[in-house]
């Protein structure tokens, strides 16, 4: 054994009793330090909010809310980034709280994606579309009839411009007028002029800020071509056309997410992939394309998927499109893909239905806490961080505090995600 | 009055291992540094860096503390080079892996500036 004190002398017996505090000692700092691994490979996670003090920063759940008029079911969510293996939810009741059964249900998936279904979306403004002998084009959400073929290579198309869609996919789009010859061009008309990509919006040609901001709403061929001239005839409007909302970019080390006229910046690497994204879907922007919006603020871990957002589930290839605080079915592959900018981001249509539930037992006869635990692993295989949890009574729900605390269990399976998530941070910071 | 009486071996025994906790928290410290620089947040999220420093200062204050109070006087020793080369690449090392995102040549400059920085105050302070 060392010493670090050599100079200092003892008498034997005095050594050996330092001897054998030293090596307690150290034998202490030993199981301090397996006791620390312990908790960094197999870690627990605790939130908390108090309903006493509800702004009070230590609260890590951010305010659970009422989703009803008689205040007996409870809502409010945790963002998770690790998979756990339970979850143990812990209720402090006001002592004058009565002896009610509560229920306690939980669902992971990504935020947007437990929005309330909305009604189904037709194709994207500016589609151009086939059905048998018809030809349509989608302005301002409605489909909107050729009268006839002629005015169709009147008004510069070609028929292979049109992708040939079914009936059924037409039915989602409302139906509009039928453009007639003496009509101008509709809204979301798109021109390529002098290399440059237009818009049409209320008789305006809207300049796109750059062909990538073009190209992450349509495609190339949904243009029509006209030559400089075409210019004199329409006023040109003061703003640009920018990125499809969803779409992802990049300027210098910083990457953003833009949705409604706003960028986001992603705090971190981690955020990014944890959120399904792709890098291969980032586009690099120069500072012109990236001044047409206003910064807002950090997306981070708690920030759900903005509008725009294109889920497609892995069971049934089913698309989603988020959009005002509800997800929309985009109900065939073809309207999709006219939403589509970018890869989807992947989930699984199980994870909507997929809850777990227990209800709470009273910790100690003489405590007003009351407890659960809900076995996370059912979650493992479903993409998304965000848990939700709802609490159920069968009269008014009064809470002091909720505390959960999740943790891994010691197995084999959780050592190596523990080292494939070393690996993988690793590979964050450094690649 | 409460008296606390000692004998001068149980102090020296107190002093001995005291220093023997010093190193075990120095010896923390340097590996929770080396982990964090290869992953932040690994351990950080568990012990805070402050609490570790607070613990180091207290122990450094009981050594102190109690060096006086039984009047022990060690003799200053040699600084091992070795042990000083070892740390100063160490140090560089953690230095330039915190500047790893930044660009190449900024990154070089700013390591430079705090090697020279750190001889200097070594030179002129504590030489």
């Amino acid at each position: 054994m060392f010493d670090f004190t050599k100079e200092i002398k003892l008498e034997p017996k005095s050594f050996s009793l330092y001897r054998k505090l030293q090596i307690l000692l150290y034998l202490s700092a030993i199981f301090l330090a397996i006791f620390l691994s312990y908790l960094i490979i197999f870690p627990h996670k605790y939130f908390f909010f108090s309903f006493l003090t509800p702004t009070s920063p230590k609260n890590t759940i951010d305010e659970p809310h009422f989703t009803n008029q008689k205040n007996n079911e409870l809502f409010f969510d945790t963002n998770i980034l690790d998979s756990y293996s339970t979850a143990k939810i812990i209720l402090n009741l006001p002592e004058t709280s009565k002896d009610d059964p509560i229920n306690i249900s939980l669902g992971k998936s990504y935020a947007s994606f437990l929005y309330n279904t909305g009604d189904p979306i037709g194709f994207k403004d500016g589609s151009l579309l086939k059905n048998k002998n018809d030809y349509y084009f989608i302005s301002d959400g409605q489909l909107r009839k050729f009268s006839s073929l002629e005015i169709l290579t009147f008004l510069g198309y070609s028929e292979k411009q049109f992708q040939e869609v079914a009936d059924t996919d037409l039915i989602y789009n409302k139906k509009g007028d039928d453009i007639l010859k003496n009509n101008t061009y509709p809204n979301a008309t798109l021109f390529q002029i002098d290399n440059n990509f237009y818009i049409m919006e209320n008789q305006q040609l809207k300049k796109f800020v750059s062909d990538q901001a073009f190209l992450s709403n349509y495609t190339g061929d949904q243009a029509l071509k006209k030559d400089i001239t075409f210019l004199n005839n329409y006023p040109a409007s003061e703003n640009l056309a920018g990125f499809s909302d969803g779409t992802l970019v990049s300027n210098d080390i910083s990457v953003y997410i833009i949705s409604q006229n706003k960028i986001y910046p992603i705090d971190n690497p981690l955020t990014f992939e944890s959120n399904g994204y792709h890098w291969e879907d980032v586009l690099p922007i120069g500072s012109d394309e990236l001044s047409l919006y206003e910064k807002d603020k950090l997306f981070n871990i708690k920030s759900p998927h903005p509008n725009g957002t294109v889920y497609k589930t892995i069971e049934n290839s089913t698309y989603y499109l988020v959009r005002d605080g509800q997800k929309h079915l985009l109900p065939s592959e073809k309207i999709a893909r006219s939403w589509l900018g970018k890869n989807p981001i992947l989930v699984s249509e199980k994870s909507l239905s997929t809850k777990v539930s227990c209800n709470i037992q009273k910790q100690f006869s003489w405590s007003n806490a009351y407890e659960c635990q809900m076995p996370l692993g059912v979650f493992s295989e479903f993409a998304g961080f965000d848990y939700q949890f709802n609490i159920t009574s069968a009269n008014e729900i009064k809470i002091n505090t909720i505390n959960i605390d999740c943790k891994k269990n010691i197995n084999l399976q959780n050592f190596k995600d523990f080292i494939k998530t070393i690996i993988e941070r690793i590979r964050l910071n450094y690649v | 009055m409460f008296k606390l009486k000692l004998h001068q071996s149980s102090i020296i025994i107190i002093y001995k291992l005291l220093v023997d906790l010093l190193f075990i928290f120095l010896f923390f410290f340097a590996l929770t540094l080396l982990a964090e620089g290869l992953i932040p947040g690994i351990v950080s999220t568990h012990i805070s860096f402050s609490r570790i420093i607070i613990l180091s200062s207290l122990d450094i204050f009981a050594i102190y503390l109690v060096g006086n109070f039984s009047k022990i006087n060690i003799p200053s020793q040699k600084i091992n080079k070795k042990t000083t080369v070892f740390l100063a690449v160490l140090g560089i090392i953690l230095v330039f892996n915190s500047l790893i995102k930044l660009n190449l040549f900024l990154a070089v400059f700013i390591l430079i500036l705090i090697a020279i920085s750190g001889y200097l105050i070594y030179k002129n302070i504590l030489d």
